[in-house]
């Protein structure tokens, strides 16, 4: 344990080895979590746990040091969400998914915003807000699958789920912008309303330019590769590419992280075909594991139980706000487009997973607040943490109620299988 | 051919989604590891993973996931695509 805790200045052994015990230590709770059948991320999130505030074993300098695997994990965070904006899968989904989807998102984001702002600084309840759009799929589509969900709830959240994370990202990367102009100027000043929408609005204008430069170039690269072997590493090459890219610049220029990668995402997808896409997501599923292994559990090794329990009641007037906000925007959603009695009342409860998504937000914000108000982003991190780790473990049971009182799954007998095992032949 | 489209029709009666990638590997003169990857009509992407026991033509479960980096998931098995496709290959 000495020789793992020991970072020797200016020696990158330690910080390499600890990353292997980070990476291992999360493959197997990961495992454990799936073997649970619940999502690989609170298993990360878990070990992250245990190798940091429980054990010690890994510090926050330490976990500084990785920082990173932090900005490249949300780069392929971002550029995915935008990946998901592929416009025929708008036109797919229908106008009625684009409206529940945006209000459920908008009205959750004030809500939250709103209650909080009683406990924490305006600029601290916005980026809150925001994070409290995201919707986790993972635990919806075990739930449908599992029991093999069939009937109009069904059909109405899955295209919400697959597309609440990116208007999520969106208003994430607008209203972080915002925030972080206002907690960067000292109390003597007073803005006008231009001052204060300038520098947001020159980030957003640069991240849209940049994302949006880079995608094309993204675009027409991987529209060139030809069909041979070589295929597969190339269309990597330009991925990782295009993600460091992005990232690096936003960083540099004072872009947002997190909109010009996403931008760069969303300009690619609609600029190739779908058999370039899919090839596009399988490599980078076959790159990014080991990074979101990492980035998860380290997210988890951040989470500081002191400023949790400090910040308590903001983290309790979250959860409940994000729940109110969900099951009121969907209700509101759902009542603008017409759907039946029966989605009115159930989608909010589906929609309340969260996770993934929500800790790399909480993660950029952290990175972009602790620059101008360190003790505001340990508030934002450390809720939104906790709050996660509460929506993953009660989210599929909040799930599974909803679809069984909207009387949409089927009653499938338990099955026990060990997912790193081979198990179950048929015989006849 | 016959049997690939036959893998189609499975994939879409029991799995309710389109074949878009069929994977066989020889791991071994008894042993074919099969990926099936489809898509649902919402645009998710799901892999099926089993083996094939080339003596006694048993298929056995290997896993079935979301395929998406973020949400990795386990999902339930379907035990009538998996004797569908064992049946395909008796």
């Amino acid at each position: 344990m000495m020789l793992l805790s020991t970072n020797i200045h200016g020696d990158m052994s330690g910080l390499i080895i600890n990353l292997g015990v980070i990476i291992l230590m999360g493959m197997l709770f990961g495992r454990i979590a799936e073997y649970f059948k619940i999502p690989a991320i609170t298993g990360y999130l878990i070990a992250g746990l245990l190798l940091g505030p429980i054990s010690g074993f890994v510090s926050l300098e330490e976990i500084k040091g990785m920082s990173i695997i932090s900005d490249v994990a949300l780069g392929f965070i971002a550029f995915q969400v935008g990946n998901e904006l592929w416009f025929g899968k708008l036109k797919n989904s229908g106008m009625k998914i684009v409206i529940i989807t945006v209000v459920q998102a908008v009205f959750t984001t004030a809500v939250v915003t709103f209650l909080t702002m009683f406990f924490v600084d305006l600029s601290v309840a916005l980026v809150l807000g925001a994070i409290a759009a995201a919707t986790a799929p993972a635990p919806i589509m075990m739930i449908i699958k599992k029991y093999r969900a069939k009937g109009e709830l069904t059909d109405t959240i899955l295209p919400v789920v697959g597309l609440d994370d990116a208007v999520g990202v969106i208003m994430f990367g607008i209203l972080l912008s915002i925030s972080v102009s206002m907690l960067d100027v000292t109390s003597a000043e007073v803005l006008t309303v231009f001052e204060m929408i300038k520098t947001p609005l020159f980030e957003i204008l640069i991240s849209i330019g940049l994302g949006g430069a880079i995608g094309v170039g993204s675009g027409f690269a991987i529209r060139t590769i030809s069909h041979n072997r070589d295929r597969k590493e190339k269309n990597l090459n330009i991925i990782v590419i295009s993600v460091f890219l992005t990232t690096g610049t936003a960083l540099f220029l004072g872009a947002s992280p997190i909109l010009t990668p996403m931008i760069a995402g969303t300009v690619v997808t609609n600029m190739i075909n779908k058999d370039c896409y899919v090839l596009e997501e399988e490599t980078i599923r076959f790159f990014v594991p080991p990074i979101m292994i990492a980035f998860f559990t380290i997210a988890g090794a951040q989470l500081q139980f002191d400023v949790v329990f400090a910040a308590g009641i903001v983290g309790v007037v979250y959860i409940l706000g994000r729940i109110f906000g969900k099951m009121f925007g969907s209700y509101l959603g759902t009542t603008i487009v017409k759907s039946s009695s029966k989605v009115k009342k159930y989608l909010g409860v589906s929609l309340l997973p969260q996770s993934g998504v929500a800790i790399g937000l909480s993660i950029a914000a952290y990175n972009e607040l602790s620059v101008v108000a360190g003790p505001e982003a340990l508030v934002v991190k450390n809720v939104i943490l906790a709050s996660v780790l509460f929506f993953a473990l009660t989210g599929p049971v909040l799930v599974k109620i909803a679809f069984t009182r909207a009387d949409e799954i089927e009653d499938v007998k338990e099955e026990k299988v060990i997912p790193w095992k081979n198990s179950h032949a048929y015989q006849e | 051919m016959e049997k690939f489209a036959r893998i189609s029709r499975i994939t879409t009666d029991y799995l309710h989604g389109t074949l878009h990638k069929l994977i066989f590997q020889y791991e071994g003169p008894n042993k074919v590891h099969i990926v099936v990857s489809y898509e649902d009509r919402n645009e998710y992407w799901f892999d099926y993973e089993l083996d094939l026991n080339m003596n006694n033509h048993h298929v056995d479960f290997n896993s079935h996931r979301l395929a998406s980096t973020l949400e990795k998931v386990q999902i339930s098995r379907d035990e009538h695509f998996e004797q569908a496709l064992q049946e395909l290959f008796d």
